[in-house]
């Protein structure tokens, strides 16, 4: 498997053989780190990984917050 | 996979045309579009690559595209952008019986590529790995999508975001061995009839849904009742490259356009009305 190094900064579509399945996959594989469903509609709008991790990190403390 | 010919929903749509290059003849892919108002092409990637990746006849190609190509930071992404664009202006160029660099793609509010000034026409275009996949319509509306047929989808989660409940319930009867192709079948022709309305995947996959493999494909509800009727046609193939492709058709219902060449583009009615209007004295 060929892997790249890029920064948070890159845009999604920029990412070598990215496309719609890796998005819902990634989505996925989100959902289950941070035990939320997180709004596909802002991960399809969302341009680059940095923008994804926001809105995954999110999630992620609405999770830890929702557990106190 | 659905057969190619038993489909009875919906306009005809036949197995796709493989192109091999840019000195094909064309003749059936004029043939198809003449007899069913619709075509699918299909072509590797490394026989529409350009030869020169900055040449002055790429850019005269891609036009308009050309600065957005420019802007592709990753060698792989832009070779299947040029060589994408080439296919689809040389099979529109084919049919329309004009010069692919004079046809314009541009794209609507939400990405939908169009051919400017060409209403006769409707596109699609599709690519992943080695393949690149073209559909045609002058029917109305047209969608098109591949995957690999072997590309792993059925996984923990995943079908959550893609599958309505009743989707979920017949891939699940399914014997296990199947279901991954049975989800491979169902994406690609979400991914086609998203593209051909135009919403991409803004409209939720889990909206809407298609029956099982092995009869007349149409669009349900989530509960699996149907959604669409005779309008839409749908149409998934499994090629011998090992590729899984689905099309969607839309017929508008305003007949066939039989004569899609450029210089006579303008309606038979609107220039014979005006014509009345401008000669046809008191």
């Amino acid at each position: 498997m060929d892997v790249w190094e890029v920064d948070l900064d890159t845009m999604v579509d920029e990412l070598p053989v990215w496309d719609s399945v890796y998005l819902l996959r990634l989505l996925t594989v989100l959902e289950e780190d941070t035990g939320r469903a997180l709004p596909m509609r802002l991960i399809l709008e969302a341009r680059t990984l940095e923008q994804i991790r926001t809105h995954a990190a999110g999630a992620w403390r609405t999770s830890v917050g929702g557990e106190r | 996979m659905t057969a190619p010919g038993n489909s009875t929903v919906g306009p005809p749509l036949r197995d796709p045309v493989e192109v091999l290059g840019r000195e094909d003849t064309w003749d059936r892919v004029r043939t198809d579009l003449a007899e069913c108002g619709s075509v699918l092409l299909c072509a590797r990637l490394e026989d529409w690559a350009p030869q020169k990746s900055d040449g002055p006849e790429l850019r005269q190609l891609l036009g308009r595209d050309w600065s957005r190509y420019l802007d592709i930071a990753h060698p792989e992404i832009r070779l299947r952008y040029a060589a994408s664009r080439t296919l689809l202006k040389y099979a529109a160029g084919a049919v329309l019986h004009g010069d692919p660099e004079e046809l314009e793609l541009s794209y609507g509010p939400t990405g939908r590529p169009y051919l400017r000034g060409c209403d006769q026409i409707d596109i699609s275009l599709s690519h992943t790995e080695n393949l690149l996949l073209v559909g045609l319509t002058t029917l109305g509306l047209i969608g098109v999508d591949a995957e690999l047929a072997d590309r792993q989808l059925y996984s923990k989660g995943m079908g959550r975001h893609v599958c309505t409940p009743y989707e979920l319930v017949t891939l699940a009867n399914l014997p296990e061995s199947d279901r991954n192709a049975g989800l491979v079948r169902l994406w690609t022709l979400k991914e086609a009839y998203s593209k051909a309305i135009g919403q991409g995947m803004q409209f939720r996959f889990t909206e809407f849904g298609f029956g099982p493999d092995g009869k007349p494909v149409r669009v349900h509800r989530p509960d699996g009742t149907p959604g669409t009727g005779a309008e839409w046609a749908f149409r998934t193939f499994l090629l011998p490259s090992g590729y899984c492709v689905s099309a969607a058709v839309f017929d508008a219902g305003f007949g066939r356009t039989f004569d899609t060449r450029l210089i006579t583009m303008l309606d038979a009615e609107t220039v014979e009305a005006v014509n009345a209007e401008l000669y046809e004295g008191p």
